[in-house]
Order: C-alpha cells, then sequence, then structure tokens
C-alpha cells in the first residue's frame, strides 16, 4: 500500500450549485479506490462538509475527493459507520459538567468494533482526520475500556508493550500513588 | 495534513518475534535452524519475486490459500506470529502522529484507579499523563459533577488551583495535583467516618436572652446566622467569630418564622405582625398588620409573599420594594392553625393543624386540592418540583406527588 504524503489540498477547483442535481459523491481512498455515497453521509465529515461548503463543486466534472490519509480498507469501515449513523442527531458538544461514560457504547457500535488494534488505531486516526466526532468517541471509548480496570503488567500485555521503567523508577512511582491500596 | 502509516512492520520487528518463536517452539525451530538448501532459497525468492508484484487482494487471497494447506501446529505458530503484528500501543502512538489529545482523550475516560495503573504502563504513558494533565482534569470534572467535591474545594480552598488560572499566575505543575488527588480522598473518608461515628466540632452560642430563652427559627450563609428568639429579637452573629453582631428590636411577640434574601430580612412574630427589615443596617423598614393571632411561618420569592397565622388563614402578598408590599389575597379553608406554607411558580402548598395539606394555583389563588392521610397535626413540610415532604406530630414523614395527591 502506498501513501501519498504530497497530495494537495482535495477539490481545490470545484464549485457550489450541483448539489441539489447531484446527491452523490466520490471518494477516492489513498490506494485508489473510488466510492461514490449520499453526500449526506460523506457530510457526516466536518473535513469534507467543511470542504463542500467552502469550495463547492463542479457540475459538469465528475469531481473526485481525494483521501490521502485513508485507505480503501478504513474508508469502507467508516462509510458503514456513517451510513449506519447518518440519521443520528448532531453529537452534543462535549459537557464538562457530565461525568465521562465508557458504558453507553450502543451494541451496533460494539460490534462494529470487534476488529484488531491495528484496525482500530486506524480507525481513530482517519475519524480524526475525517473530523468525525461520533465515530472518534466511540472509538476513543473503545480503548479506554480496554485499559480500564486492568493492572499495569495486563495492560502492558493487552497492547503488546515493554516496560522500560527500572525497577526503582517503578517503585517510586508506585509510591507516590499508594493511596490507592489503602481502601 | 495527517499522514497515516501503513501496515507494513519493520524489519528489526520481525526479527524480534522470529527469535521469540525459536524460544517458545523448538520442533519447528530445528527443522528452520538447518541451512537451507540452494535450491530452496532460489525457489523462495521467486514465490516472493510474484508476490510482491500482486495487488494486496491478491496476495491474501494467496496467503489465505497456504494457510488452508497448512496443518494445526503451523497455524498455532501463524497465530502467534501474527497476534504482536495486530496489536497497538494507542497511547504511545498517537502522539508520535500529533495526536497528543487524542490520547489524552482515551485516558480522560479512566477513573482514579485506572489511571494511576495507566502511569505504571510505562514511560511514554506516564509522560502523555502528565503532560496532558490528567490528574488535574480528572479533579476539575469530579467538581464539577459531585456537589461533595465542590463543597470541599470551596472549603479547604485547592478550588484556586483548578480551571482557569487568574490573570498573571500560572498553573501548579502536574505533580500538585498527583498529589492533591490521594489527600481529597483522605479528606473524604475522614469526613464520612465523622458522619458515621458521629464526631463533630460544637460550637455554642449565648443567645444573652434575659428571661425568655429559645431560639424559634433562624437561617445562616458563609458570613451569617441570623436566629428569631424567644424574647422578641431578632439577632445577628458573625459566621466565624460567633459574635452577635446587630439586636433587631421591634416585635412585641416572640420571633417565630424569618426569612432573608441579600436586601430584606421578614420574620413573623407571635404579636400578629409581619415585619421587614433592611437585612445590611438592620433597620425596621415595614410593619404589616393583618393577621389576628401569631404569624406562624412565611416564605418570600420573586416579589410574592406568602403568610400563614394560627389564626387558620393564609395571606398572599405582593412586594415592589421593602417597602411597598400589598396584600393580593386571604386563602382561607384550613379549620386549625396553619402551621407552614411553601410555593413555586405553580403551586401553593400549606399545611395545618388539622392534619391535612391544602394546594392552591399560585397565579390564580383557587383551591386545587386536599392532601389527606397524617393522623395528626403537620409541623413541617417541603416541596420541590412535584414532590412535597411532610413531617407530622404522628411521627410519619409523608412523600406526596403534588400532580395527583397520591403518596
Amino acid at each position: 500500500m502506498s501513501t501519498l504524503n504530497t497530495v494537495k489540498s482535495p477539490a481545490m477547483n470545484v464549485n457550489f450549485f450541483a448539489f441539489a442535481i447531484m446527491p452523490n459523491i466520490k471518494l477516492q481512498s489513498s490506494d485508489g479506490e473510488t466510492f461514490e455515497i449520499d453526500v449526506e453521509i460523506a457530510k457526516c465529515s466536518v473535513t469534507i462538509k467543511t470542504m463542500l461548503e467552502d469550495l463547492g463543486m463542479d457540475e459538469e466534472e465528475e469531481e473526485v475527493v481525494p483521501l490521502p490519509n485513508v485507505n480503501s480498507a478504513i474508508l469502507r469501515k467508516v462509510i458503514q459507520w456513517a451510513t449506519y449513523h447518518k440519521d443520528d442527531p448532531p453529537p452534543p458538544e462535549d459537557d464538562d459538567n457530565k461525568e465521562k461514560r465508557t458504558d453507553d457504547i450502543s451494541s451496533w457500535d460494539a460490534d462494529f468494533l470487534k476488529v484488531d488494534q491495528g484496525t482500530l488505531f486506524e480507525l481513530i486516526l482517519a475519524a480524526n482526520y475525517l473530523d468525525i466526532k461520533g465515530l472518534l468517541d466511540v472509538t476513543c471509548k473503545t480503548v479506554a475500556n480496554m485499559i480500564k480496570g486492568k493492572a499495569p503488567e495486563e495492560i502492558r500485555k493487552t497492547f503488546n508493550i515493554k516496560n522500560d521503567f527500572t525497577p526503582s523508577e517503578e517503585e517510586q512511582v508506585r509510591k507516590e500513588n499508594e493511596w490507592c491500596e489503602e481502601k | 495534513m495527517i499522514k497515516m502509516e501503513t501496515d507494513k512492520i519493520d524489519d528489526s520487528t520481525t526479527n524480534n518475534l522470529q527469535f521469540q518463536m525459536t524460544v517458545l517452539s523448538p520442533p519447528y525451530d530445528t527443522a528452520r535452524k538447518k541451512e537451507p538448501s540452494a535450491t530452496f532459497n532460489a525457489e523462495r525468492e521467486a514465490c516472493l519475486k510474484y508476490f510482491e508484484k500482486w495487488s494486496e487482494t491478491d496476495q491474501v487471497e494467496f496467503v489465505e490459500n497456504l494457510l488452508a494447506r497448512m496443518c494445526h501446529y503451523q497455524h498455532g505458530h501463524i497465530d502467534s506470529y501474527l497476534k504482536p503484528m495486530l496489536q497497538r500501543d494507542f497511547i504511545s502512538q498517537l502522539p508520535k502522529k500529533g495526536l497528543d489529545h487524542v490520547a489524552e482523550n482515551i485516558l480522560s475516560y479512566l477513573d482514579a484507579d485506572s489511571l494511576r495503573n495507566a502511569e505504571l504502563v510505562c514511560k511514554e504513558w506516564f509522560r502523555v499523563i502528565s503532560e496532558g494533565m490528567l490528574w488535574k482534569k480528572l479533579i476539575e470534572r469530579k467538581v464539577r459533577t459531585d456537589s461533595l467535591w465542590r463543597g470541599l474545594a470551596e472549603r479547604r480552598m485547592w478550588i484556586q488551583y483548578l480551571f482557569k488560572p487568574r490573570p498573571g499566575e500560572n498553573h501548579r505543575p502536574h505533580g500538585f495535583y498527583r498529589g492533591l488527588f490521594p489527600k481529597i480522598i483522605r479528606d473524604i473518608g475522614s469526613i464520612e467516618s465523622n458522619w458515621r461515628n458521629g464526631k463533630h466540632v460544637l460550637q455554642r452560642i449565648n443567645c444573652r436572652s434575659e428571661n425568655s430563652k429559645g431560639v424559634y427559627c433562624l437561617q445562616y450563609d458563609d458570613q451569617k446566622i441570623v436566629s428569631g428568639l424567644r424574647d422578641n429579637t431578632i439577632k445577628i452573629w458573625d459566621r466565624s467569630t460567633l459574635q452577635c453582631t446587630k439586636v433587631l428590636i421591634g416585635h412585641t411577640g416572640s420571633v417565630l418564622c424569618l426569612q432573608y434574601d441579600d436586601k430584606v430580612i421578614i420574620s413573623g412574630s407571635s404579636d400578629s405582625t409581619v415585619r421587614v427589615w433592611n437585612v445590611n443596617s438592620g433597620e425596621m423598614a415595614t410593619t404589616l398588620i393583618h393577621h389576628c393571632e401569631a404569624v406562624l411561618h412565611l416564605r418570600f420569592n420573586n416579589g410574592m409573599m406568602v403568610t400563614c397565622s394560627k389564626d387558620r388563614s393564609i395571606a398572599v402578598w405582593d412586594m415592589v420594594s421593602e417597602t411597598e408590599i400589598s396584600l393580593r389575597r386571604v386563602l382561607v379553608g384550613h379549620r386549625a392553625a396553619v402551621n407552614v406554607v411553601d410555593f413555586d411558580e405553580k403551586y401553593i402548598v400549606s399545611a395545618s393543624g388539622d392534619r391535612t395539606i391544602k394546594v392552591w394555583n399560585t397565579s390564580s389563588c383557587e383551591f386545587v386540592r386536599t392532601l389527606s392521610g397524617h393522623k395528626r397535626g403537620i409541623a413541617c413540610l417541603q416541596y420541590r418540583d412535584r414532590l412535597v415532604v411532610s413531617g407530622s406530630s404522628d411521627n410519619s414523614i409523608r412523600l406526596w406527588d403534588i400532580e395527583c395527591g397520591a403518596f
């Protein structure tokens, strides 16, 4: 798979009118595959939505939006997610006055995110790049749930991490935190 | 624009994995350790050359085909070879792509115990937690969502270190918040044990009443305590020194009830009057003469006041200012003294020695319904949202739904 690092900002030469007539949009993944989807679904990505609003799209030419940071496997997943969630109300702004929960992942999302960590990682990158808040939230929560309630060594095993603390450093960090053991 | 990495694993990782497998599985690897024949090397090179030319889909299909031709112990090896390739150290790898905020966002979902364990995973996790000020954020979230934390933050003054620093001041370093968290937990622990064991600091105020000693009512805030006394006065005390700061003289009977806001104190007395005082100067502004017996309770809010009396009536008042107060309506219906009133925009609720609670419409002042059930007179009552809670001399506390009267 190739990564296209030098692609120019997508769709620079497009203009505005086409949407009433042409409700579909073409997205191209980093490995060259093209996906034709409903504009409304594509707009759940704030990155794409802003781009369309700023630049519009040309009626004559069949414009393709290149997404040089997302490969086809991941883009397919993202589109699947966005299609299922297309009628969702816009995600609420982060409310600092609410407790941060991770137990409110819908069963569809939980199933959808039963993937290997590499895929989950790329979904996070894609959700961040495409600015899809709902997908970023639910993927971050999923990773948080993989950490929650585990001892340090269990966390290391879960993510294949090497402990690079020296025993004395580890002891130091542990000591500063001893309060939890008292409970 | 942020570039995403490919799935390809670099050579050093692969070598490590192979090494690990050598240790794990002697039968397979002793076979491998034999010098491969020249023919095998040539064939393998040729295969790989073809393989590299194919599309990703074709490559996957081909490997699936290979796997199907292999046996169980080989699958086991492939599985343990593959597993770590599919793992990701999210918290260390996201910052490498400039996405510190995403790593912090993940960790901000953790509770205190999990955050503490996350710190011990490795140096990079420790760094992300430290640079993201995640202990500070955790404390701030607790303060926003938990009233106990909020109260402690203010009382113990550490709220000054939270949220945006005042102009010209900086945040404390992360270690400060990391150390603060366990202190708060210990503080909460000792408060809870004090409640359970009845440990408290009791300070007494001597009201210095001459002949008729007794306190009938009080309200307080962080600065002062306002008390209505049996000696006909209202005395105001300083919260920190407990010294008397003002004595309000005017009532000719015991002060039975009072309420104050930032402008006025309003008091009701067994002299049948309601008096309005300036809360700052302590001067009497108005005397309302209406009830013909002791004024037992009063509530005021938002330009409206409700008073109730031993004379069995309830009076509803409009308050324009501290001196312009006019009687709007008198509510009659109770068959004994009305001991307590409460109200909001929708209903006025009253409770009486006649064992009933009555509900009245706030805007029209019309009678709505009676809540009966108590077997003796009702001494106290509070009303909020749909819930009415009443306490009676029948030794019971009853909870009522104001809309339907059920309890």
